[in-house]
């Protein structure tokens, strides 16, 4: 199983290139797509779940060209949109029937079994009868996994699905996530490291529009062993360092102090001690070589 | 801060372009109307005496208009408010340092301002519409821009502030921008509901009118031509009050909205709250293994997509009929239709009895409207719903089509329909059962409103459908289908006659078929379901656009959606679309056929006029010339009810009573009827006008004084189409007029003939080729039939399997003379020795009673006073209402229509009108006035036949039901007079010389006058003069007796110092003394009532 970029473009009307040129392959498994707001993420990923068309390129899925035959791909698309509405005054139950129906199970006694199962892999059995408009963040975030996973498809496509959760919602998403990573591919878009470190095995990082490195989360911070400093510096040293040094990351201590973290091949000055490189590491340097 | 916040808001309209199209659309529809009634289009599409730019004219125009404010008023005002929960800015906003009070001003002013801008569009249009070239400068007035003011600042902007206000509330409170448009629909069936339940001439009544219409239509309503033409709009106290009180209503409801109105970040739910358990009972050991069970079975089917398009339907469907706004708007609309079912109409004289067809009739203009705005609504609603809840990507990334989506959305909207259509069977059921109505029809009710109107409904869905689609704007698209629905009526004024142009129009339908009990829908009904069926055709069509540009993909230009649209034109989608195309064009390209065929031409009222000018300039010499006259007509007609067609053939015997050699003859056939003529004497045509059907034939050899000639002719009516029938033959309840014989002289002689002038005393009013005839036939129909005409039955017969019937009258009678052929059940009654008959269809036996008595007490009153009835029987015979809603009477037959035998007898105790027994009683007194005495054909004819029967129903109908009554009846036709004078479009008569169309005199006028006389000169002494007149006169003719002669009787009649009511009521067109005789008559009775 495997899915196919190809030079896919796309320039919105105010000019804006939203997708350039970008070509990738993903294979099986949880794929996170790591990069800043406005990277061109969420137009990629509402490309390849067939909602919107770019200027140039391909996608295929496995031999399912997804530009030229949408319905093929929908049968097997998993979508949770970045941001998502539900009709008022419906329960999950009843939305998830209305769904379900779309996506195929005809029979009524398999659409409630597949509802039940989809309740209990996203936790959310327990309020079936609730409406979904009345649910926490958290809950609703849960509701869309279990939407998507109806039609038990083979490319599932979550779009920012963290933002705005509290930690403890974060975590019971993100294990919802891991359980349903089986056999299918999972593309997951962040722009928090740490979701991926945590929950992928293969990664790209992107920004305008561009892919700028396809990595491997966990090997990726071994490519920098050695090469990151870490330093306190004064707070008004800062802007100097920056202009100096390839700061990477910089994080204010309660004593206004500033510890940067750099990239440098060798010791920069006496003031830094090398540091265990991370995947912020990566792909901070990663958007900065990009510049 | 307010200041600040009305600019942005301002600001925010002027930059929108719904606004100006908004602006323009106003703007060029008042600008055409205007124009289109000054007459720039060319003369035709407006009446030419009046003056467009009136006072009342701009005020009618304006508040036509101000009906479409009405639904532009949310879109606006709801807009404004609502733009700042939708876009979820009021999170932010209500926490800035503003205060409630400057941020409701602010939004309300600005969009306050900017429907009463929009509003002023029309006033320009207005104004504009009268400088456009070609304007008919005779139906200007100079310019003056103070009716413009007064219509816009004392009806206009009143009633938008109220409107406005309401809007703004409903939506605050609701945060549903929907709401404010159902309100506005509700104050719209409020308003109605109360109309029903007040008199209209009441100061109630007045106030309760929003649109302050009511008291305007009371002030204005008896306006003459030169009245309507001149008159600013009277600013009578009332009309202050009424808009004083709405404005304290207005405002009464900003303080509440006021003090209500809250910053808080949800919206007032009129539901019942939920439990909203936010707790997330998240369980981390729980069950693993679920996800790895076994898949089900995924089906993509074609039954699986047309049982998932009832499945969504049925979801969609739920949402509309569970929401407040559509049960608020179900219960008014019940309890309107209720009130009007039940005619509870306090100014209700008659009332009808609930059968199903009068049910199905009266709601149906009210209930096509809010069926029409609701649809458009609701396809609005849900073509945007998931969109406008963020649901739609969840939607759009499943594999379902977009077929299923659409089609799910229609289904919803006729299931919405269907329950609006129940409901008025249910309410009209209900209305029968408590009225005590028992003969329930409900295959009638299913076939009427599922098969005849769902149709039609279900075609405006889809085009709703298709609009909703292409614009974003749900309210701009609710605008533009509104104006679209309002226009296609306009149409035909504009020229365009052709059903093919007209969406969703059909022949033979306003608004409903015509059901009559005896004979159905008849011919109308195929014609109906045949464009039913093309626009049905087009309606497909339009889905298979929609499917084109159904949002599914996110788009971002207008060129990226038109490549969609292309790139989905493809397959069976293509294929299909040809299909409907081609079948559409063709179907409509076989209707077009048939439409501009001769024979189903349909001609316009000014089209007619214009053949009849040209015919006179034609044969204007002939005008004159001396025709022999009919004198006994032998006729044989075959009826077949079955294929709506007739065979007839008779002879006439012409004798020329004149002292010279006639050599021309002038004849005019049957206009839908295929007519040839055998003359004894070899005859050439030296001229004919096809139109008309009109030959002057030249004999060889001419008739000499008092010889004879036998006409000899044969008539069968013109095939019937499709689309027209050509004859008066019906399935049952045939009523065929003598119009389809042979007629001879010059019958366009429109001149206005003076009673002085001896040329007019040789024809009377009837007739211009006879006097009086003898008369016989033969007629024949289906077994089950009756067949009647005038004249005695000789003899029954069944031959070859039809049956037969002789009839023959022993004195000469006028040649008018019906047809009649129906399955009928009969009564029949022998009074003073005269034969007196019902024919009525079985059904109706509810007035038998009636028309009966009003037969006796008619044969009473006149035998009493004006002596004896020249024939041994008479006979009523009923005919269906698509012939016709009136009465007539032809020596022993009355026809009269269906609707005469429906009264709802038990109103009559209530103090309703008994209109059976009064028609009835005024068609028999035409024996006397009319057939014995026969007036000439000139003006003041109708004084002597309407104005007398009118008395003397009005005097039977006081012996039968007191005088209070028959005094209430006067009050009815003292209204028909002054209505009628309001309409009045050429010049009011006096009485003595009222011209035949003028009913409004010869009735309403006619009868008050008559009585008010008696009351003057005494009853008896009134009737004794009568008598004499009529003895002098009876069966005389030619010469044929005027109303100056009748008139001599009565100056006779009456003493001297009396004489004034003669020249005031009879000879002058006064009806103000008129009408003051009469109040000091109904004064002198209440006061003896009183003592």
């Amino acid at each position: 199983m495997i899915l196919k970029i190809d030079g896919l473009t796309k320039t919105y009307p105010n000019g804006v290139k939203a997708l350039d040129r970008l070509s990738i392959d993903i294979k099986c498994g949880m794929f996170g797509l790591l990069g800043p707001n406005g990277a061109g993420k969420s137009s990629l990923m509402r490309t390849i779940a067939t909602l919107q068309s770019p200027d140039a390129g391909t996608i295929y899925f496995d031999d399912i060209d997804v530009l030229q035959n949408p319905m093929a791909v929908r049968k097997k698309l998993g979508y949770l949109p970045q941001e998502f509405g539900v009709y008022p005054k419906m329960s999950a139950e009843a939305l998830l029937d209305y769904l379900a129906i779309l996506k195929g199970i005809s029979s009524a006694k398999e659409r409630r079994y597949r509802i039940t199962e989809v309740l209990e892999i996203s936790n959310l059995y327990e309020v079936r009868k609730k409406n979904v408009d009345g649910y926490s963040g958290g809950m609703k975030q849960r509701f869309g996994i279990a939407q998507l996973l109806l039609n038990s498809p083979e490319l599932i496509i979550v779009d920012e699905p963290t933002a705005g959760l509290d930690p403890a919602e974060r975590n019971r998403f993100l294990n919802v996530l891991r359980e349903i990573a089986n056999e299918n591919i999972i593309i997951f878009s962040t722009h928090i490291v740490d979701d991926i470190k945590d929950l992928c095995n293969d990664m790209a990082i992107m920004n305008h529009g561009k892919i700028l490195a396809k990595i491997h989360p966990l090997k990726a911070a071994e490519l920098i062993k050695g090469k990151i400093w870490t330093s306190n510096i004064q707070g008004i040293m800062l802007e100097q360092s920056e202009k100096n040094l390839s700061v990477l990351s910089s994080r204010f201590n309660q004593d206004n102090s500033v510890n940067i973290r750099v990239y440098a091949d060798l010791q920069p000055s006496l003031d830094f001690t090398s540091a265990t490189p991370n995947l912020e590491d990566v792909y901070f340097l990663t958007l900065k070589k990009a510049i | 801060m307010f200041i600040e916040i009305l600019k942005f808001e301002i600001k925010y309209w002027l930059r929108n372009v719904s606004m100006y199209i908004y602006l323009m659309a106003f703007f060029l529809m008042a600008l055409g109307s205007m124009a289109g009634v000054a007459g720039v289009f060319g003369e035709g599409s407006s009446n030419i005496e009046n003056i467009a730019n009136s006072p009342l004219s701009i005020y009618n125009f304006t508040s036509f208009f101000l009906k479409l404010l009405l639904f532009l008023t949310p879109a606006i005002v709801g807009t404004t408010i609502y733009k700042d929960f939708k876009s979820k800015i009021h999170t932010i906003l209500y926490t800035y340092p503003f205060t409630k009070k400057e941020y409701l001003a602010a939004k309300f002013v600005s969009s306050f301002i900017i429907v009463c801008l929009i509003a002023f569009s029309i006033i320009l249009g207005l104004i504009l519409g009268t400088k456009l070239p070609g304007a008919n400068p005779l139906q200007m007035q100079d310019f003056s821009i103070i009716p413009y003011l007064q219509t816009y600042f004392i009806y206009v902007v009143p009633t938008l502030f109220f409107l406005s206000v309401v809007v703004f509330t409903v939506v605050s409170v609701t945060r549903n921008i929907f709401t404010g448009f159902i309100s506005v629909i509700l104050i719209w069936m409020i308003k109605e509901i109360l109309q029903l339940f007040t008199d209209g001439d009441s100061f109630l009544g007045f106030l309760i009118d929003p649109f302050a219409g009511t008291v305007i239509q009371y002030f204005t309503r008896f306006w003459t031509l030169a009245e309507q033409n001149t008159l600013a709009i009277p600013l009578h106290s009332e009309v202050l009050y009424n808009r004083l009180f709405w404005l304290v209503v207005s405002g009464f409801i900003l303080v509440l909205i006021y003090r209500w109105f809250s910053f808080s970040q949800t919206a007032i739910s009129f539901t019942i709250p939920y439990a909203n358990d936010r707790k997330d009972n998240y369980n981390e050991s729980e069950n693993i293994s679920a996800a790895k069970a076994a898949k089900p079975e995924y089906i993509f089917s074609w039954f699986h997509w047309i049982k998932t398009t009832w499945k969504l339907s049925e979801t969609d469907f739920l949402f509309i009929i569970r929401s407040g706004a559509f049960i608020s708007i179900v219960i008014a609309g019940t309890i309107f239709v209720g009130a009007i079912l039940l005619q509870i109409n306090p100014q209700t004289d008659t009332k009808t009895l609930p059968l199903t067809w009068v049910i199905l009739g009266f709601p149906v203009f009210f209930f096509s409207f809010l069926i029409q705005i609701l649809s458009f609504l609701y396809a609005g609603i849900l073509v945007h719903r998931a969109r406008n809840n963020r649901f739609y990507d969840l939607v759009a990334v499943t594999a379902v089509p977009n077929w299923v989506l659409l089609f799910s959305k229609f289904l919803a909207l006729l299931k919405m329909q269907l329950v609006l259509l129940i409901l008025i069977a249910i309410s009209g059921i209900s209305v029968q059962v408590y009225s005590g109505h028992t003969q329930f029809e409900f295959f009638h009710y299913l076939f009427d409103l599922l098969f005849i109107h769902w149709v039609g409904f279900a075609i405006w869905a889809m085009i709703a459908l298709l609009v909703h689609n292409i614009f974003n704007n749900t309210y701009l698209s609710l605008f533009l289908l509104i104006v679209l629905s309002l226009s296609i009526s306009q149409l035909q004024s504009v020229g365009i006659e052709k059903f093919i142009f007209r969406l969703n129009e059909s022949p033979n339908s306003d608004f409903y078929l015509r059901y009559t009990d005896m004979n159905l829908y008849g011919h109308a009904l195929i014609p109906y379901l045949v464009y039913k069926f093309y626009w049905l055709v087009l309606g497909l069509l339009l889905c298979c656009l929609s499917l084109l540009v159904w949002e599914r993909d996110i788009t971002f230009s207008v060129s990226e959606r038109i490549s969609v649209a292309i790139k989905r034109m493809s397959g069976r989608l293509a294929f299909i679309s040809v299909i409907l195309l081609t079948s559409f064009v063709s179907l409509g390209y076989y209707l077009y056929r048939q439409e501009i065929k001769p024979e189903n031409r349909i001609w316009s009222a000014s089209d007619e006029s214009a053949l009849l000018n040209q015919f006179q300039h034609t044969f204007q010499h002939y005008k004159h010339i001396l025709q022999p006259r009919i004198t006994s007509v032998n006729v044989k007609m075959d009826i077949f009810p079955e294929s709506n067609s007739f065979r007839a053939s008779g002879t006439y015997t012409l004798i020329n009573k004149t002292r010279q050699t006639l050599d021309t003859l002038l004849i005019k056939t049957g206009y839908d009827e295929i007519t040839s003529l055998i003359l004894p004497i070899k005859a050439t045509i030296v001229s004919q006008d096809t139109n008309f059907k009109f030959s002057v034939y030249k004999l060889k050899k001419g008739i000499a004084p008092n010889d004879s000639l036998i006409l000899q002719f044969t008539i069968r009516n013109k095939d019937n189409s499709f689309l027209i029938r050509h004859s008066g033959v019906l399935h049952n309840g045939t009523y065929i007029k003598s119009d389809v014989f042979p007629r001879l002289g010059y019958f366009a002689n429109t001149d206005k003939k003076m009673p002085t002038d001896t040329n007019v005393l040789s024809n009377h009013y009837q007739s211009i080729d006879a006097d009086v005839v003898l008369f016989e036939a033969v007629l024949s129909t289906i077994p089950e039939q009756t067949a009647i005409t005038s004249g005695y039955l000789q003899k029954e017969w069944l031959k070859n399997g039809r049956r037969y019937f002789h009839y023959k009258m022993d004195t000469p009678i006028k040649f008018v003379i019906g047809f009649n052929s129906g399955r009928f059940d009969m009564v029949q009654e022998k009074y003073k020795d005269i034969d007196l008959k019902i024919y009525y269809h079985p059904s109706h036996k509810y007035n038998l009673k009636q028309l009966m008595e009003g037969m006796k007490a008619s044969l009473d009153y006149n035998i009493a006073n004006f002596g004896p009835y020249q024939h041994r029987q008479m006979q009523i015979i009923e005919f269906p209402r698509s012939e016709g809603s009136y009465a007539t009477t032809s020596a022993n037959c009355m026809q009269m229509s269906e609707i005469r035998f429906v009264n709802d007898t038990t109103h009559i105790k209530a103090g309703g009108i008994d209109l059976s027994f009064y028609v009835a009683a005024h068609e028999f007194s035409h024996q006397w006035w009319g057939n014995q005495v026969m007036p000439a054909d000139a003006l003041g004819a109708s004084m002597i036949t309407e104005s007398v029967a009118e008395y003397i129903s009005a005097k039977v109908y006081e012996k039968k039901y007191g005088k209070q009554n028959a005094l209430k009846f006067l009050e009815i036709q003292r209204n028909r007079y002054l209505s009628g004078k309001s309409n009045e479009t050429g010049k009011e008569q006096p009485l003595y010389l009222v011209d035949t169309e003028q009913s409004y005199i010869s009735y309403g006028k006619g009868a008050i006058v008559l009585f008010t006389l008696s009351e003057y000169i005494g009853e008896k002494k009134l009737n004794e003069a009568l008598k004499a007149y009529l003895i002098k006169t009876k069966f005389r003719g030619p010469p044929y007796t005027t109303s100056l002669e009748m008139l001599e009787f009565l100056k006779n009649a009456t003493p001297p110092n009396k004489q004034y009511l003669i020249s005031d009521m009879f000879e002058t067109t006064s009806g103000d003394k008129t009408m003051s005789h009469f109040d000091h008559i109904l004064g002198l009775n209440n006061a003896s009532k009183k003592r």
